[in-house]
């Protein structure tokens, strides 16, 4: 894990703007914390008087403290980048373009899907064991308890969320991908569920 | 001294035994597992010490618990991969050009043209050497310099001028730390923010949490700092895999290995050895700055003071040397401004801390060292500080974790080269995978998961617009405990406006934060 910002190769030219973008963001969000948020979202002021009669901080102390500081940083940031023009104005300069957004929506949009996945896989087993007749149970809560139903869904929805990753870098997805996918997801499997005792995988903790 | 030996010895003592008072093995072998652990995960290029201890924490949670005893096996591994991680990385730098971790970087300088003339094990042992020993010199330090550091915070600094040190240390971060300290400073004071969702301390109920009823209990802190630390930086790798748009090369075979480094040639690297791990040291105390710039001064310092200068780079065994004992060093040094003030300076830091926080009540900060006189009451128990034992017993688990270092280590980083040879376009996507699974075991369902995608959204975003994540993950664990001084503070003074600035000291400490930030944007600017 690099300890260094990454450097990102769509930085300087004209990226001095996400920094202008960036100061003028700070500023709404401080304005729209001071003004709509922490009055509706925090149950005592910036000082309360306690049950001795002293005024002492309220919970909104520190998060105005916080905000407050960030004002003037934020100044600072949005006048060095107008007074630098298209120079960097001494911060270095990162950048979030179209196609990084289409990435994340991406990878988004995977882990959902697998997450789906994982909550459906088990009441579907349930639905086929009872349709063919190998079980009769009310749904999955009643055997979410019972090796292999509690696994089902984490087991396939793992396997797909890694291949979906594994077809994103590679471009590609071999068979050898998704026996590793699998594999990597019955080793959680045993380690988590075979092992230890007091936790649940997905979605088992949410039923 | 008769307090400090019996406390030493209670340290000792109390990591080997069990809550029954039996004799207790398990933190010895977790320090065993984590050095084993970490010495592979530092050969595996992509990996590094802090992801295996982000993906550690809540399986080493799962499986021992909250309780006070839960707190060592942890501890021991954690501090394991911390150790093992920074000896692991030379393999691969040295055999195959390539660093397993990025503090091992500047070893390819020497080691790696070192294997191509067919001294591969030599230089493979010589990074070991160094390693382990800067790593036993920082600890030295610690041991000896944390407690120190400890009692004089203790007695000079209140409420106030505590507050005023963590905003220091900040400022010097966000300023030290990659190239924009305006946003890495409104970064920390982001990472302040998001960590006060669903908490209060004046009891009127939980704030900010949109009225969402889950996040009463306040943000999952291990998965936040999994999803910030480690999914982002997995994210961005994968995204870069992606857009490279070429397949992983296989690296050719492993270099002639040669000759073993003699004792004489060991003998004749203790001065090296020694400047390497001074250097490390010092830049490992201070909150912020990285491995990198240690090994960086060092290297650059021994081939200044070389009669041959122009043989680094050559292979010259003297820039192994350098780099590894820097590097090395800082890990121990790192935990200076942890033990002594609470206050992490590196990511491994972070984590160290974070497991302390999730598991029983023992808590970093000066007040560990305070040096209670134990009493023993009939009837009743002993009274001393149980803190203190716990130090001692950590700095117990880290001599223990540097002797397997020097034994196991050294025999297994020769045999470690093929884990080069493992996809990295295969590994990010499990690790992603683990890494999810963590987070929701950890906390209890998608709470957890959910959380760490949010903070990997963040993450993400940060690293992007080159804002450094280090300020923000070091003010989301801090502000509670500002939070704390600052009410604190504001209470004693009596409702005074400037009671921040009312004391010379922290005065001193906030007039030196805001020259640090000045002075590195100017320095920005002039770049």
């Amino acid at each position: 894990m690099s300890e260094r910002p990454v450097e990102t190769d769509a930085a300087p030219q004209g990226g001095g703007r996400w920094n202008l973008w960036l100061g003028l963001g700070t500023l709404v969000f401080a304005a729209v914390c001071l003004l709509i948020w922490f009055p509706r979202d925090i149950g005592s002021g910036f000082l309360q008087t306690n049950l001795t009669g002293r005024l002492v901080p309220g919970d909104a102390f520190f998060p105005i403290l916080l905000v407050g500081l960030m004002v003037p940083l934020a100044l600072l940031l949005v006048f060095s980048q107008l007074r630098g023009g298209t120079a960097r104005g001494g911060e270095a300069v990162g950048d979030i373009s179209g196609a990084n957004l289409l990435f994340l929506l991406r990878a988004i949009l995977f882990v959902t899907v697998s997450l789906l996945v994982m909550n459906w896989t088990g009441p579907a087993l349930v639905w086929l064991t009872n349709t063919l007749g190998l079980t009769e149970v009310s749904g999955y809560r009643a055997v979410s308890g019972t090796f292999p139903f509690r696994a089902s869904g984490f087991f396939v929805g793992g396997t797909l969320l890694t291949s979906g990753f594994i077809h994103t870098t590679r471009h590609e997805l071999r068979p050898r991908d998704i026996l590793v996918a699998a594999l990597t997801t019955a080793v959680l499997i045993l380690i988590f569920d075979g092992l230890l005792d007091n936790v649940q995988l997905p979605p088992n903790a949410d039923l | 001294m008769d307090l400090v030996l019996q406390y030493i010895g209670l340290g000792v003592t109390s990591v080997f035994t069990g809550a029954e008072g039996g004799l207790w093995l398990m933190p010895l072998a977790m320090v065993v597992v984590g050095v084993l652990v970490g010495i592979l995960v530092g050969a595996t290029p992509g990996l590094s010490g802090p992801f295996a201890m982000a993906i550690a924490l809540p399986v080493l949670v799962s499986i021992f618990g909250y309780s006070n005893e839960a707190l060592y096996p942890v501890l021991g591994c954690l501090v394991g991969i911390m150790k093992g991680a920074t000896v692991g990385g030379a393999v691969p730098a040295i055999l195959f050009n390539t660093p397993g971790t990025p503090d091992a970087f500047l070893t390819t300088l020497d080691g790696n043209p070192m294997a191509r003339k067919g001294l591969g094990r030599k230089a493979i042992q010589t990074a070991h050497f160094s390693s382990v020993m800067g790593d036993n010199f920082s600890d030295i330090v610690l041991f000896v310099a944390a407690p120190i550091i400890a009692v004089g915070v203790e007695r000079v600094l209140g409420l106030p001028e505590k507050s005023a040190l963590i905003i220091l240390s900040l400022c010097f971060m966000a300023a030290v730390v990659g190239g924009a300290p305006l946003k890495g400073l409104i970064g920390g004071l982001l990472g302040m923010f998001v960590s006060l969702v669903g908490s209060t301390l004046s009891g009127n109920g939980p704030r900010l949490t949109f009225g969402i009823p889950e996040l009463g209990g306040g943000l999952p802190l291990t998965s936040c700092v999994l999803g910030v630390l480690v999914l982002s930086e997995v994210l961005i790798s994968i995204e870069d895999m992606r857009n490279e748009r070429r397949r992983q090369t296989t690296p050719p075979e492993a270099p002639e290995m040669g000759p073993k480094l003699t004792w004489g040639e060991r003998g004749r690297m203790l001065p090296g050895i020694l400047r390497g791990a001074t250097i490390g040291t010092l830049i490992g105390a201070l909150p912020g700055i990285g491995t990198t710039t240690a090994a960086t001064l060092s290297y650059d310092t021994a081939k200044r003071r070389s009669k041959e200068p122009e043989s680094f780079g050559q292979g010259n065994p003297q820039g192994v040397v350098a780099t590894e004992s820097a590097n090395s060093a800082v890990s121990g040094a790192n935990l200076i401004p942890v033990m002594s003030l609470g206050i992490p300076g590196n990511f491994a830091a972070v984590f160290i801390i974070l497991a302390v926080e999730t598991i029983g009540d023992f808590a970093f900060g000066p007040q560990v060292f305070r040096f209670t006189p134990i009493r023993e009451i009939e009837g009743f128990d002993t009274i001393l500080n149980k803190d203190l034992v716990m130090a001692f017993g950590l700095f117990t688990m880290m001599v223990m974790a540097n002797a397997v270092n020097w034994t196991v280590g050294g025999f297994l980083m020769g045999l470690l080269g093929y884990l080069v040879r493992i996809p990295k376009d295969v590994m990010l996507p499990v690790i992603l995978t683990v890494s999810l699974t963590a987070a929701y075991v950890q906390d209890g369902g998608y709470l957890g998961l959910l959380s760490a995608c949010g903070f990997a959204l963040i993450g993400y975003a940060l690293r992007r617009l080159d804002i450094s994540i280090l300020p923000f993950v070091i003010g989301f664990l801090l502000a509670p405990t500002l939070e704390g001084l600052v009410r604190g503070a504001y209470t004693a003074s009596g409702g005074d406006a400037l009671f921040l600035v009312k004391s010379p000291i922290s005065l001193v400490m906030l007039a030196l934060s805001v020259f640090l930030l000045v002075r590195m944007v100017r320095q920005a600017r002039r770049a």
